[in-house]
């Protein structure tokens, strides 16, 4: 009885805040196809991540929208705005878990959310086909699920899952 | 009307959209062309162009469209697959500033191979991929989204049932 009541003091009866993010481009037509087919998940979606304004109109329908901007390994001043920004949303959106297709931009996200005690499922994108990009390896190290979309590529590396490919 | 993307991508591709718009004039394409040029500096003298279409425009143009050309980027190519429309790519290059790895030749390699893709490894492809994209049917292609959900479900029911305990 105490426990339950300890549970509802720390306020973990409430269900999972589930963020889910993608970069524009194909990141983005993959997390979308997925969430067309994610209506079981024990949670919608509480929020979702993007980093061009152009596609955020598409998510509002859905729910609240993170813009984190883009930035890529070329520009690394840039990723000193997203990374801002993505401590904005692990802050302000206390994710429980995030769930994201990728790139670098929500790789950052998920080591945000990760410091703030959030679980991460990273989907690697199904463009990576003969290795992981450079975002994919590092998040290796970091994710508590997994996925790649191609079965050479699970073989090939442990803690590495493939299911199916969502396109 | 052949439409032209780049995609989203946040680096030019100027080779292509030079390449495209020269063609219009003097090569085989017989169609208008209506390109999306994204983050390309170069500026078609050939073709109506914009930077960055809304999504619901894009998907009109898409529709729209006779043929896609575009770089090898996974949206593009999942977008021709689902709407059958005949897609000639052309990867984007690392050694010319266009993207920060060559994942898109894998990626254009691999769709070829599959039957989904036309592809033009480099500028001199373009014309005989353009002949060939007029009467291209692309093959379908088979993906399983409802597995990928269902693991992240299993997933998402233990860690909510660990955080109850």
């Amino acid at each position: 009885m105490e426990t339950s009541l300890n549970n509802v003091a720390f306020g973990r009866q409430r269900g999972l805040r589930i963020c889910v993010g993608a970069s524009a481009g194909g990141h983005m037509n993959e997390l979308l196809r997925l969430l067309e087919v994610s209506q079981d998940w024990p949670e919608p979606p509480s929020f979702y991540v993007t980093t061009m304004e152009e596609l955020a109109g598409k998510l509002r329908q859905r729910g609240p929208v993170y813009v984190i901007g883009e930035c890529n390994r070329q520009h690394p001043l840039k990723a000193f705005g997203v990374l801002i920004r993505s401590l904005k949303v692990a802050i302000r959106g206390r994710p429980d878990v995030v769930i994201t297709t990728g790139s670098l931009p929500l790789a950052i996200v998920c080591l945000c959310a990760r410091l703030t005690g959030a679980k991460i499922t990273w989907i690697d994108s199904i463009a990576n086909i003969e290795r992981f990009s450079l975002s994919g390896r590092m998040m290796r190290h970091f994710a508590d699920l997994f996925l790649t979309q191609w079965p050479e590529l699970a073989e090939r590396y442990p803690n590495v899952e493939y299911v199916g490919a969502i396109i | 009307m052949i439409f032209l993307t780049v995609g989203t991508y946040p680096l030019q591709f100027d080779r292509l959209v030079k390449a495209i718009d020269t063609e219009v004039t003097n090569g085989p394409i017989e169609e208008e062309v209506f390109a999306q040029i994204g983050f390309c500096t170069y500026r078609p003298q050939n073709m109506e162009y914009v930077e960055m279409l809304p999504k619901e425009s894009f998907d009109r143009y898409f529709r729209e469209a006779s043929g896609i050309i575009s770089h090898a980027g996974i949206g593009t190519i999942k977008m021709a697959l689902d709407s059958n429309k005949p897609l000639l790519t052309m990867p984007r290059q690392k050694k010319y500033g266009e993207v920060v790895n060559n994942h898109q030749v894998a990626t254009a390699r691999r769709f070829e191979e599959l039957g989904h893709i036309l592809v033009a490894y480099d500028v001199q492809d373009l014309p005989d991929g353009i002949k060939k994209l007029k009467d291209f049917v692309p093959r379908k292609r088979v993906a399983n989204p409802e597995a990928v959900s269902d693991r992240i479900r299993r997933f998402l029911e233990e860690l909510r049932e660990s955080r109850r305990r």
